[in-house]
């Protein structure tokens, strides 16, 4: 009896295991068929250079996608919309017979990363993948991908032309660049708001600076007056914040600006040629005035062990004078100082003049570099073109409304939108939030929402014009500085109210930021990163060591271990440890870009 | 003769064999199998074209690791940190052991060891972010030693300081779970030998000198040996949540090295490179070690 004891143990013991092995690889591929290539092949042609283009019998395309648990759980109580089935994926359906199947879903791009690097190794790759830049360049050395050239070229409607050339506009003509090797795109960036992901500015708590008996800093000078009266005021407090991020200090722009320094970042210099910011002898300048604040104590004497989450803490307490950084900031951490100080103002300011007293010109981020993530095409797959076809017939849809944009594409390139006008319609419910499913309620059903919540932006491709969010912003600006706000259509009422809750002074706080950038796209002072491709070899051989390099010496100039001289010392190693090698190299690949 | 005896044993005992056969699978194949995947540390591996694929580059990567401009600093420093973390990892929990199985209180003397050791099943980003904080120029150690007239340092962020915190933490997380072997070993002792000494007159340091040292020093010796096959491993999730650039020079180690360089691309091969490259390290050290221990101290592990 014992021994049959022993022996059901053992076997329950080895099944339980080959068990536990199974059902985890099996939560990884998706639960429906794994193949991917469509399973029917479409009888009639598949559309040679057809603009919209429906697919008899359905083709199935499978794809990955990002899906974050709260927009899962955003829907888990509304019956008749699941993943697999909503207005999106019926239209899908019935419009272009496309039906979409998964062959993941992951929370997060770290996890795509890897679910993806598996898929490589098991070729299992999906029709249309998702990835960030990293993952796409390695898919296209592998010669995994199929080129976009052509099938951009045959199969784009008017339409989606004009707005793929708005963004090269915008982008300087690197709008595909971080994905493209050998002249060949690899991969389509998703097209969104380019202010959105890039304005960065000063944020001064105005209600400080006028408690010191001053106005709004315009030069280097006068801020530094406020900061030593914020620390006579508060010596507790943190003048200027600095913090540490992956791309190391950050936070230094607001000292870097006003002598046009450009550390982390690629710009042109008087030849046309691109060279590194951070070796640029206006760094220099830049690091020697944060060397001064730290030793006054203006600086956070431990900003080098502080993330960027641990240096809202201070902001956000009211115990902060400036900040530099991101617009969005008015969504965290600026509202807990709104609402918890009752006089607080926090108020964008415009980079500090230059010594000489002339305006300087401020580069930002690249839009899109190799750090975002974009749609690309197997190169298995027999359908390269729904892609783009997809794409066309999402901008009509969503666009459809826009009267101005249908009479200039009618009158400029002859073309005819695929759905007739219609009035986006009141909400069927006025207490949902913007953008939900009960937003819109076209006769002609057509994507738009859907698309983006269920992850699928990245089939979409298109999340709003290169400025979009600023127009609307604009908009709403003009409106209630006017007391027209009531006079605006209901989607920009709705963003507005967003701004409203928690504490009105957000709304502006954001203006004053809305305006600031304003200022300086019209006097032409803007300029962004060039350098948006993917890494050149010495970045990859020698890139950690290289911005070692650079926050090490710049950590210790700031903190006063090293005096300002060793700057020089820097920029002699920093180039002869590979940096003069990835300068020849960037500027073989600048060269290559086709400027516009 | 043999084959007989070993058909014998099998018939008579065969249930605990079947029941080695799940883990022993489980080994090869997760463990044993899988080091196939060493090749990869010769290849510019690329998840595409797999092991079989990937173009062969014999030593680059190696070649690559030592050429790094500060490579010399980064051994260093990770030859330092676990060095000290070996001597005073394997001090402090023996200590502790000692002056804990003095206690004749049982109560109090399961309470601290409950307390003591939990600090071991934290994960190093929460221990990261509280001592931070404790750290801080502001924070309490600082506050603590301003009452001396001390003036307040940062310890995080000077060099002179990070390698002595960075081993003080870690031997504060883990004494209390290292200890626990060693009063295992002393409650083993045999308590004749002590009253023998005792009626010798042996008061109580000599005893711990002469009798209870000596009596566990078999497991010292096992566990300083184990402790040395990690001496290229210094903590990097310790290293990683607590580093920053102001201490790059003495808190930088291999693993961070790596890490920031896969950042650029998913550098697989390099990675592979460096563990198979400290593993060799690891293993010739630890069989130097082992022949030192059966040289001078006459015990065998195996």
């Amino acid at each position: 009896m014992r021994q049959y004891l022993g022996v059901t143990l053992v076997i329950l013991l080895a099944v339980a295991l080959i068990a536990a092995g199974c059902t985890k690889k099996n939560s990884e591929t998706s639960p429906e068929t794994a193949k991917a290539s469509p399973q029917n092949e479409s009888a009639a042609n598949a559309g040679e250079g057809k603009v919209f283009n429906k697919f008899e019998p359905p083709v199935t395309v499978t794809t990955n996608r990002i899906l974050s648990e709260n927009l899962i759980t955003q829907y888990a109580n509304v019956k008749e919309i699941t993943m697999e089935n909503n207005p999106y994926t019926k239209w899908a359906r019935e419009t272009m017979g496309i039906v979409f199947k998964d062959e993941w879903i992951s929370p997060d791009d770290t996890t795509n990363s890897q679910k993806l690097n598996l898929a490589m190794a098991g070729k299992t790759l999906p029709d249309i993948i998702y990835g960030s830049g990293k993952d796409i360049g390695t898919l296209a050395k592998g010669g995994q991908l199929a080129p976009l050239n052509e099938v951009i070229e045959k199969y784009a409607s008017p339409l989606s032309k004009y707005f793929i050339d708005q963004f090269q506009t915008e982008t300087g003509g690197a709008f595909f660049a971080p994905f493209t090797y050998d002249g060949q795109i690899y991969a389509f960036p998703i097209m969104a708001d380019i202010w959105a992901n890039t304005w960065e500015s000063n944020w001064i708590r105005e209600d400080i600076v006028k408690s010191l008996g001053k106005e709004l800093p315009r030069t280097l000078g006068e801020f530094e007056e406020l900061l030593a009266g914020f620390k006579a005021q508060n010596p507790e407090g943190v003048g200027h914040t600095l913090y540490m991020s992956s791309k190391g200090i950050t936070g230094m722009d607001t000292a870097m600006q006003p002598f046009e320094a450009n550390p982390g970042k690629w710009v042109e210099d008087k030849d046309g040629k691109l060279v590194y910011g951070s070796v640029q002898p206006q760094v220099k300048e830049g690091l020697a005035t944060l060397a001064k604040w730290y030793a006054n104590g203006w600086i956070d004497p431990e900003f080098i062990v502080k993330d960027e989450a641990k240096s809202y803490e201070a902001y956000a307490a009211g115990n902060a004078l400036n900040y530099f950084g991101m617009w969005w900031l008015v969504w965290n951490p600026f509202p807990d100082v709104l609402k918890n100080i009752a006089d607080s103002k926090v108020t964008a300011i415009p980079p500090f003049l230059m010594p000489d007293g002339k305006e300087p010109i401020v580069t930002l981020k690249g839009a899109y570099s190799i750090g975002n993530s974009a749609t690309a095409i197997n190169a298995n797959f027999k359908h390269p073109e729904v892609l783009i076809q997809h794409l066309n017939l999402y901008l009509d849809s969503v666009l459809r409304s826009d009267t101005a944009l249908r009479e200039k594409m009618k009158k400029e390139y002859d073309y005819d939108f695929y759905y007739d006008f219609e009035e986006i319609q009141l909400p069927l419910n006025p207490e949902a939030e913007t953008g939900s499913y009960y937003q819109y309620n076209y006769k002609n059903e057509g994507p738009d929402y859907f698309n983006q919540t269920f992850g699928l932006p990245n089939i979409g491709l298109y999340h709003g014009t290169a400025y979009q969010l600023l127009d609307q912003y604009k908009r709403l600006d003009e409106a209630e500085k006017n007391g027209k706000l009531g006079e605006v259509t209901i989607i920009d009422q709705k963003e507005f109210a967003k701004y409203q809750e928690i504490s009105p002074k957000r709304w502006d706080s954001l203006a004053t930021s809305v305006r600031v950038f304003d200022e300086l796209q019209q006097a032409g002072r803007l300029s962004s990163d060039k350098y948006v491709g993917s890494p050149t070899q010495t970045l990859v051989d020698k890139g950690a060591y290289l911005s070692k390099l650079e926050q090490e010496a710049f950590t210790k100039i700031i903190m006063g271990e090293k005096s300002v001289d060793d700057f020089d010392q820097f920029v002699k190693e920093w180039n002869t440890a590979g940096g003069a090698d990835l300068t020849a190299e960037v500027n073989e690949w600048y060269a290559g870009l086709s400027h516009e | 003769m043999h084959s007989a005896r070993i058909r014998w044993n099998l018939r008579r005992n065969w249930l605990p064999y079947l029941l080695l056969i799940p883990p022993f699978a489980m080994i090869f194949i997760f463990l044993y199998y899988p080091m196939y995947g060493i090749v990869i540390a010769f290849q510019d591996y690329s998840p595409i074209h797999g092991f079989t694929g990937s173009p062969y580059v014999g030593l680059k990567w190696f070649r690559y690791l030592l050429d790094m401009p500060d490579f010399t600093t980064i051994l260093t420093n990770t030859l330092v940190i676990s060095l000290l973390k070996i001597v005073f990892g394997q001090l402090a929990p023996l200590l502790f052991a000692l002056l804990l199985n003095e206690v004749r209180h049982m109560a109090f003397k399961r309470i601290v060891q409950t307390f003591v050791y939990l600090p071991h099943f934290l994960s190093w980003v929460i221990i990261g972010g509280i001592f931070i904080d404790l750290l801080s120029t502001k924070g309490i150690i600082n506050q603590f030693l301003g009452l001396f007239g001390i003036e307040p340092v940062f310890f995080l962020g000077s060099n002179a300081w990070f390698q002595t915190t960075l081993v003080s933490m870690d031997v504060w997380k883990e004494f209390g779970f290292g200890a626990i072997l060693y009063l295992a070993a002393l409650s083993g002792i045999d308590p004749h030998l002590y009253e023998a000494a005792k009626m010798d007159g042996a008061n109580r340091l000599q005893q711990v000198f002469h009798i209870t040292i000596p009596q566990i020093s078999p497991i010292i010796i096992l566990l300083c040996t184990l402790s040395i096959g990690n001496i290229l491993n210094a903590g990097f999730e310790q290293v990683l949540v607590l580093y920053n650039p102001a201490v790059y020079q003495t808190g930088d180690i291999i693993d961070t090295f790596v890490y920031r360089t896969g950042l650029q691309q998913a550098q697989f091969s390099l990675a592979t490179a460096v563990g198979l490259f400290k593993s060799l390290v690891s293993c010739f050290l630890i069989v130097l070690s082992y022949r030192l221990a059966y040289r001078f101290a006459n015990y065998r592990i195996f």
